[in-house]
């Protein structure tokens, strides 16, 4: 007894003693790519004792010997390292986004990946900063599974709308994702433009039930987590990172016919055509839709000769001759032509004999002597612009305080001219443990961003108009130079020594007589330069919580923020040049946007055995406030001066697409409860329920002002399973996950939902106007009140797997999901004749179904070479459920048409209500493209046929007598043609793949964006390039070679004819009136990023006092491969119709950066 | 130490209280727009000149619509999206207006319209323009004239006169209706479908069929009756202000309805009425553009012309002032502006056959430059162009109304009703109803006015010479096509009601020398209708 005492309290001593021997490790925690990482956790594995990495990624703890070290860190593998007998431990961790031990940011808390049962995924700070991106929006697409972005324009500065799974609502507008700004939620739209990348700590991408319930009503689209940087305890690090480059239009371009030799010979050939071939130079216009190809108006020499006598001055007639649409450019020098005046006056040209410049055999004179070339417009505008970033960081902490601070600045401007952006913005994260039951923090970033978009419309789609450089350089007839020639072709000086811009009739010489002005009469020089479109924003955030922890297991968070954003907008039309010309005008606009935000969070956690319970109860006051103040006025004196003082006009823009003064108050409050309680067994089995009650001022009436939403979700890791132990040996980690909850959206529901409004208005007279004093007041009922709207209800189940095997190597997930909003707000179409053409109402039922696949692989993993691929990839479908039987069209086999659906946080997109777009109706594809059917060439006249479903009406009126009603017939005459569905715009499959090597000092990154299906319709196309016969606009080169005639039957377009006459193209019939000559495959493979780093040797380091020295060469929007050139379908996920023409493109950049620690 | 984390802790949740559970917060009224529970206050207020104040409003907003912009589409400065706008295309849809000078300007606004091309099937967009720019009409005399209880009438006669404008809009935009969508009623519109009838607005009642021609030509004529009632009631007769409804628009609109239904009798008593009060037609310095300059640098000043200056025109009886008129109209019409009638070569030129009509004494010929205008410098950009032969002077001003800059060129005012066409109504009906003579009595009112000065004979409907051997009711369809020259798409219309088809191919200077029968110049019902509403059927 006594031996066994002695024993025992030897054995007692032994464990006091090695308690005791405890001892201080250090270290430094680097990723991938040897790059230190601040914030890292480090946890003693078993004690709960932690720490975190400082911003140089060093470390320190006190542990026993033989400790076993847990390293975590958001977006990256963790690590268990034994502390053995080493002092110091460099430890380096493996970027995975889906890595089962990754710590997620969810709402209002975090958790494990590992325990978690909703579906999240985690974007790191380094997959985002690496990307040359004004907004990190940008930074998303191909990164995140089931993630779609679009922008109508690449306008740099301004955001990105975002959509994940699917539309879940019945139009775009009420589909967005939710943007949460380190917790509190943002409905301003460029609020993600407004952070600087390089602040941001992580982006968590919630996405089913279980992980956005408690957002309620504003879940149900999916949620954005963002959480900037903050400090880590340990030694101030300050960090440099700086990039310069240029900015460029890549290769996405239309390819245009440029070169004036294939411009003037297909112009030879529609006049040709049309002399030959035409019914008074073109086709019938008498209804019988017909040519004269079977009985020609003349001989094949005839019309030749004719064509190349009067390429020139044929304007549709055979015997009255003038200027045509080639404008007299002559772009050559034709020995021995002689030039005979067709017609004095303005409109003078000239018929060529002795020598043609295009021989009656259709091609170019050989002799002919090229005096400069076409497309001068995209050489000139079409820039590569410098551009720099630079981001300052410093940060640190000790135990009780941390702090992070950053100041950066961003210069981005785009490749068009008149395109600039700019920000400066400034960050400061403080926190504060005051006692052991206190801490308090404070998060504040200002950021100024100044933005100059070309000057073209309010809106961002800069459309067909005169300030859209686009338009020119894509749009006008390629032959007309940007600055004037002269009898030799050489540019024409100013006085001053400029070059002078050919900006009007007459400008340059033509042996032919008068040469055309440009598209339109302006130097667009001038106007790209004098023209201004500037947002200047001052956005102020503010956030500050303190949490109390008290009864040991309970903390009280209170948050309260106030986020401002302040935009002063200025736009000016120059009086040199442009729409207001000689008048200038000007207008400005204050908008200030405020957002406060409060939030009472009560966590509980408990453990105890092999359970644990985690609870959160929260409440939360949301208020939005938006004020705006708008001013305009005309007529200056001094050019160029913009000063109130130099404006008289009042109530008068005079065709400035400014805003007459006025301004507006919106505001809109949000108050909710909700609650969460997370239950897990022995790491195996995970419970989870959430709910939330939201009130909402936008409902009018109390009875439909509130509403509940709810999910619930469970998990099981099967490889925590004693039955799994046989597989230990590969499979490190499996789990099995499903969750299911209604989740509710707000986004379709107005501001004021419920009240009828009134527009009081006045009349003026000239004589009154300019006082303002109304001559009399009108007063009018808005639009009908549908008083019963509610919140919309998004039943969503998601069932998923994830899986770690062989040695972590392999991580990933697959996702299955089911979101059905039974009571989506609704736009249902309704005859005009009932007083307006929609009825809204909460009578849509559309569901989305999708799977999500998102695999990570580190491919080779030792100390010299790392390489890492990531792969992620969605399908889903956007699926019509149920509509009221009223909106089920007998005509339509019981489906319906709807219109455009241009989505307003894309910014832009046509707005044209009434414009036929998409066949919908129950079971079917929502966005189910409705178009005309191009049916290739009539062999018999060279026009376009158009399908055509043949009805009684066509039999009781003689026509197709011989096919059966409802047969598909094809016809010229396109007034008969009928729309038929074009299958669904939605892609099949998007994705990303990432790839990522490190070999010893060289770091390589590439990501990759890519969409398989999916269908996009060119309005450009359409509506310009396809119109062959518009010789004086741009064309597609595909015409070339390619357009019928009686010896070439197999083309694809139909005869050219000189003139636009507006069908016989093929590609419309009509203003809106698109058939699908012009509608492309959406598949796309972008190469979004390419990075090459090297990390200079500590000992070169060490030379600069740096902790670490890296230099890299990055690439961004490097190449686009699509079905068809100058289209990206990013611009639309719904068919671009409503992107229209004349398109802003996208840009690339190309650039070289420093990153070093100290 | 414990004592403060206690009072913090209150103090957490004290502001958790205040924050929570306070759903008056969410109690939040529109902040910048009027709605409709403050209107209701103010009609319950008993405050009778408040209560005025809103039914004036509303009523204010009836004769605007003779004069809308935007009522059709989402844009202003389009040919589609005006009411003046959809008139120049169906002007251009008939014989005597050219567009433009040569073929190759198939860009130009109204290429489709001239050309002949489809305007009329249900999914043409140049269609459906009309149908919603009526049922905006239409919708917006609904919604006002709910209102207008006949215990609110009783109480206060005044409100009389706003309900009236409300019922005259209403008919405007159905006759405008049958205008477009029915064969003319003379022609065998008679026994066909009119218009489905709706007098209120609530988008959620139930569809309904297409009533008879006969019915929706009650149903206008019921409407107008009362609002003449309703006027007269309210003490409103023939008011000088040319921007109001008044007893002249709602006569003008009963003539135009009558002689379309061949209620002969109505229609002469209605343009009597009318004519009583405006006995005063324009001069032949009133009537249309004159050059007061040089012929190479040409000056049309609209200050002295009636088509642009209702000040000088006293056959106005609808007419907006400058400032509120919509200039539209000008715009494609004048050969000098700087819009689509001008300077992109979009002129109106009148078809050399029915120059060729007007009489050499008739000084409304020079409302047509028989020669070429020539070079002419437009002055916003600088650009030239050659203004050719037929090109109308009628519209022309080289200036601004009111203004010297020649750059802003365009303001003018509006007309759309006047006396001469009154005068024209009441001699068809004559000429249908009563006798040629009586007929042939009114239009030589008209020719006498029209008569050049000097001219050695006055102008009668003996001595015109393109009248020669013509029937009263020719020569009133003569003398409209000459008068009304570009106003209103007066022509298609009439065209249409007259039988006559287009016939392009005598023409020596029609640019697209084609034909046109009158059965195609009855518009489909548009597709919207057709889908959504099940009970409508479409036009033969």
């Amino acid at each position: 007894m006594k031996r066994k005492l002695l024993l025992m309290l030897s054995f007692c001593l032994c464990v006091c003693v090695s308690a005791i021997a405890q001892k201080q490790v250090s270290g430094r925690v680097t990723d991938g790519s040897g790059e230190p990482l601040a914030g890292v956790t480090v946890t003693v594995k078993g004690t709960g004792a932690s720490t975190s990495t400082a911003q140089d990624g060093t470390f320190q703890i006190t542990v026993a010997e033989r400790s076993v070290l847990v390293f975590s860190y958001v977006g990256f593998s963790t690590r268990e390292v034994t502390t053995g007998n080493q002092a110091n431990i460099s430890v380096q961790l493996s970027e995975v986004q889906s890595d089962m031990d990754t710590l997620l940011v969810i709402g209002y808390g975090t958790a494990r990946k590992k325990d978690y049962t909703g579906s999240v995924t985690a974007v790191n700070s380094k997959m985002i900063s690496t990307q040359a991106n004004s907004t990190v929006t940008r930074a998303l697409e191909g990164v995140v599974p089931g993630i779609q972005v679009s922008s109508i324009d690449g306008q740099p500065g301004l955001d990105m709308g975002i959509r994940l799974r699917g539309a879940g609502s019945a139009s775009q507008n009420s589909s967005n994702a939710l943007i949460v700004i380190d917790g509190v939620p943002t409905e301003y739209p460029n609020a993600l433009a407004s952070i600087n990348p390089k602040d941001i700590a992580s982006i968590s991408v919630l996405k089913d039930a279980a992980s956005t319930a408690v957002y309620g009503s504003r879940g149900a689209n999916g949620v954005l987590l963002v959480t900037t940087k903050k400090g880590t305890k340990g030694r101030t690090n300050i960090s440099l990172d700086t990039r310069m480059g240029y900015n460029y239009l890549g290769n996405l371009r239309f390819d245009l016919i440029r070169d004036a030799k294939d411009i003037y010979e297909h112009a030879w050939l529609a006049i040709y055509n049309s002399a030959r071939y035409g019914v008074n130079g073109s086709s019938s216009t008498d209804g019988r839709f017909t040519t004269n190809v079977q009985t020609p108006n003349m001989s094949h020499e005839d019309a030749a000769n004719f064509a190349s006598a009067h390429l020139f001055d044929y304007t549709g007639s055979n015997t009255n001759f003038a200027r045509n649409l080639l404008g007299n450019w002559m772009l050559y020098d034709v020995p021995g032509a002689i030039y005979t005046p067709s017609k004095i006056g303005s409109d003078s040209s000239a018929t060529m004999s002795g020598a043609f410049l295009v021989n009656p055999d259709g091609k170019l004179n050989p002799n002919a002597r090229l005096l400069y070339g076409a497309g001068s417009y995209e050489d000139y505008f079409f820039e590569r612009m410098f551009r720099q970033e630079h981001t300052l960081t410093a940060s640190g902490g000790s135990d009780k305080v941390d702090y992070f601070a950053s100041i950066g600045m961003l210069e981005d401007p785009s490749y068009i001219r008149g395109s600039k952006f700019k920000r400066y913005n400034v960050r400061s994260n403080v926190n504060a443990q005051l006692t052991d039951w206190l801490k308090i923090g404070a998060n504040m970033g200002y950021s100024f961003r100044n933005t100059q978009s070309p000057a073209t419309r309010f809106g961002r789609n800069p459309g067909t108009v005169q300030q859209n450089a686009f338009r020119w350089a894509n749009g006008q007839n390629q032959l007309i130079p940007l600055f004037a020639r002269d009898q030799q072709g050489n540019i024409i000086k100013n006085p001053d020594g400029t070059n002078r811009v050919h900006d009007n009739v007459g400008v340059s010489y033509s042996p032919l007589g008068i040469t055309s002005g440009p598209l339109y009469t302006t130097d667009l020089i001038k106007l790209l330069d004098n023209d201004i479109d500037n947002r200047e924003s001052h956005d102020l955030n503010l956030k500050g919580y303190a949490t109390i922890n008290f009864l040991k297991e309970l903390s009280f968070t209170a948050n309260i923020s106030y986020d401002r954003f302040s935009e002063n907008r200025l736009r000016y039309g120059t009086s040199q040049t442009g729409v207001v010309k000689d008048i200038g005008a000007l207008g400005r606009t204050y908008m200030n946007t405020g957002v406060f935000n409060t939030q009472q969070l009560l966590n509980w956690n408990k453990n105890f055995g092999v359970h644990a319970i985690t609870a959160l109860a929260g409440h939360e006051y949301y208020e939005w406030n938006s004020d705006l103040l708008n001013y305009n006025s005309a007529n200056l004196l001094v050019d160029d001066f913009l000063g109130y003082g130099n404006f008289v006009a009042r109530y008068n823009s005079s065709g400035a697409p400014f805003s007459a003064p006025g301004g507006s108050i919106d505001k809109t409050a949000m108050e909710s409860y909700f609650g969460r309680v997370a239950y897990n067994y022995d790491d195996k089995y995970f419970l989870e329920g959430s709910a939330r009650r939201d009130g909402s001022s936008k409902f009018r009436y109390e009875e439909n002002r509130w509403g509940t939403f709810w999910s619930i979700g469970a998990g099981w890791r099967l490889s925590g399973e004693k039955f799994m132990e046989g597989t230990s040996n590969w499979l490190n980690d499996l789990k099995l996950r499903a969750s299911y909850g209604v989740i509710g959206n707000q986004s379709g529901i107005g501001n004021y939902s419920g009240y009828q409004i009134w527009s009081y208005g006045a009349v003026y007279t000239t004589t009154n106007n300019g006082t303002g004093t109304p001559a009399s007041f009108t007063l009018s009922q808005g639009g009908f009140v549908n008083k019963s709207l509610t919140w919309e209800n998004t039943h969503t189940f998601d069932a998923g797997i994830d899986f770690s095997i062989w040695n972590r190597r392999i991580n990933g997930s697959i996702d299955y999901y089911d979101k059905n909003t039974v009571n989506s707000v609704f736009a249902q179409p309704i005859a005009r004749s009932l007083g307006q053409t929609s009825l809204v109402l909460n009578s849509a039922t559309v569901k989305n179904r999708g799977i999500e696949v998102e695999l990570n692989i580190d491919v080779i993993r030792n100390q010299n070479f790392r390489w890492n691929i990531g792969l992620n990839g969605t399908h889903y479908r956007t699926i019509l459920m149920k509509v009221p039987e009223s909106v089920k069209s007998a005509a339509l086999g019981g489906k319906f048409t709807a219109d455009i659906d241009g989505w307003g946080i894309a910014n832009g997109g046509a707005t044209s209500g009434g414009q036929i777009m998409y066949l919908r109706g129950e079971g079917m594809d929502y966005y189910n493209l409705y178009l005309y059917k191009y049916a290739g060439v009539d062999q018999t006249t060279g026009l376009p046929l158009f399908h055509h479903t043949v009805t009684e009406a066509d039999h009781t009126n003689g026509r197709f007598t011989g096919d059966k009603i409802g047969a598909i017939v094809s016809t010229t005459n396109y007034t008969l043609a009928d729309r038929y569905s074009m299958g669904s715009a939605i892609p099949k499959w998007i994705g990303g793949f990432t790839t990522s090597l490190q070999y010893k000092n060289f770091d390589f990154m590439a990501i990759l964006a890519y969409q398989i299906g999916g269908k996009f319709l060119s309005v450009e196309y359409a509506n310009h390039l396809y119109r062959s016969g518009n010789i004086g606009n741009a064309l597609s080169k595909e015409l070339l070679g390619n357009t019928w005639t009686p010896e070439n039957t197999g083309a694809k377009f139909p005869m050219t004819f000189y003139g636009d006459t507006y069908y016989t193209g093929g590609s419309t019939h009509g203003s809106w009136q698109y058939s699908d000559m012009a509608l492309f495959d959406a598949s796309y493979l972008n190469i979004k990023n390419i990075t090459l780093g090297y990390n200079f040797s500590s000992r070169i380091a060490d030379k600069i006092r740096a902790k670490n020295l890296r230099v890299y060469a990055s690439a961004d929007n490097i190449a686009m491969f699509t079905s068809h050139s100058g289209i990206d379908p990013r611009m639309s996920l719904v068919g671009g119709m409503e992107v229209g023409a004349a398109v802003y493109l996208p840009m690339s950049t190309m650039s070289v950066g420093l990153n070093v620690n100290f | 130490m414990k004592n403060i984390k206690t009072y913090l802790l209150s103090v957490a949740t004290l502001i958790m209280l205040c924050f929570a559970a306070c759903s008056k917060r969410l109690d939040i009224t529109p902040p910048n727009n009027i709605t409709d529970q403050q209107i209701a206050d103010i009609l319950a207020s008993g405050d009778t000149s408040k209560i005025r104040l809103v039914f004036r409003g509303m009523a204010n907003n009836m004769p605007l619509l003779f004069n809308n912009a935007g009522g059709t589409g989402s844009g202003v400065a389009d040919m589609y999206y005006t009411n003046q706008g959809l008139d120049v295309n169906r002007s251009l849809e008939g014989n005597d207006m050219i567009l433009g000078d040569q073929e190759g300007l198939n860009t130009l606004w109204g290429a489709v319209e001239y050309q002949l091309g489809d305007f009329i099937s249900p999914a043409s967009g140049k269609n459906v323009t009309y149908w919603n720019y009526a049922w905006f009409c239409i919708t917006a005399a609904n919604q006002m004239l709910e209102y207008f209880t006949d215990e609110l009438l009783a109480a206060d006669p005044l409100l009389k006169d706003f309900k009236a404008r409300g019922l005259v809009i209403r008919a405007y935009g159905y006759n405008y209706l049958m205008e477009n969508y029915q064969d003319a009623y003379l022609q065998g519109g008679n026994s066909k479908l009119g218009i489905m009838l709706y007098d209120n607005f609530d988008p959620m009642q139930p569809n309904k069929p297409r009533a008879t021609a006969e019915e929706t030509y009650t149903f206008i004529k019921n409407d107008l009756n009362t609002a003449l009632t309703l006027l007269g009631e309210a003490g409103i007769g023939y008011t000088a202000n040319t921007a109001d409804i008044d007893l002249g628009v709602v006569n003008f609109l009963l003539a135009r309805v009558s002689v379309w239904t061949g209620d002969w009798p109505t229609a002469i008593t209605a343009c009597n009425g009318i004519l009583d009060n405006y006995s005063t037609l324009m001069s032949q310095e009133q009537y249309g553009g004159k050059n007061t300059s040089t012929t190479a640098v040409p000056e049309y000043l609209p200050e002295t012309n009636g088509f642009l200056n209702n000040a000088q025109n006293p056959e106005v009886i609808l007419g907006f002032p400058l400032g509120q008129a919509n200039t539209h109209f000008t715009t494609y019409m004048n050969c000098f502006g700087e819009g689509n009638g001008g300077v992109s070569r979009a002129y109106k030129r009148i078809d050399n056959r029915l120059f060729e009509k007007i009489d050499a004494d008739d000084y409304r010929r020079d409302c047509f430059s028989e020669t070429a205008l020539g070079n002419y410098s437009y002055p916003a950009a600088g650009t030239v162009a050659f203004i050719p032969s037929y090109t109308n002077v009628k519209y022309a001003a080289t200036h601004p109304l009111g203004g010297t800059d020649k750059k802003q060129v365009g303001a003018s005012t509006a007309f759309y009703m006047r006396a001469s066409e009154v005068l024209l109504m009441k001699a068809e009906a004559e000429a249908k109803g009563v006798s040629e003579d009586a007929a042939k009595t009114t239009l030589n009112k008209l020719l006498a006015a029209r008569t050049r000065t000097g001219a050695t004979t006055t102008l009668t409907c003996d001595n015109y010479t393109a009248m020669a051997g013509m029937s009263a009711l020719e020569m009133v369809q003569l003398q409209t096509r000459i008068e009304l020259w570009g106003e209103g798409g007066r022509e298609f219309y009439n065209n249409k009601r007259w039988n006559i088809p287009v016939d392009r191919t005598s023409s020596a200077n029609h640019v697209t020398k084609t034909t046109y029968p009158v059965s195609s110049m009855t518009l489909k019902i548009p597709e919207n209708e057709m889908l959504y509403n099940p009970l409508a059927q479409q036009n033969d």
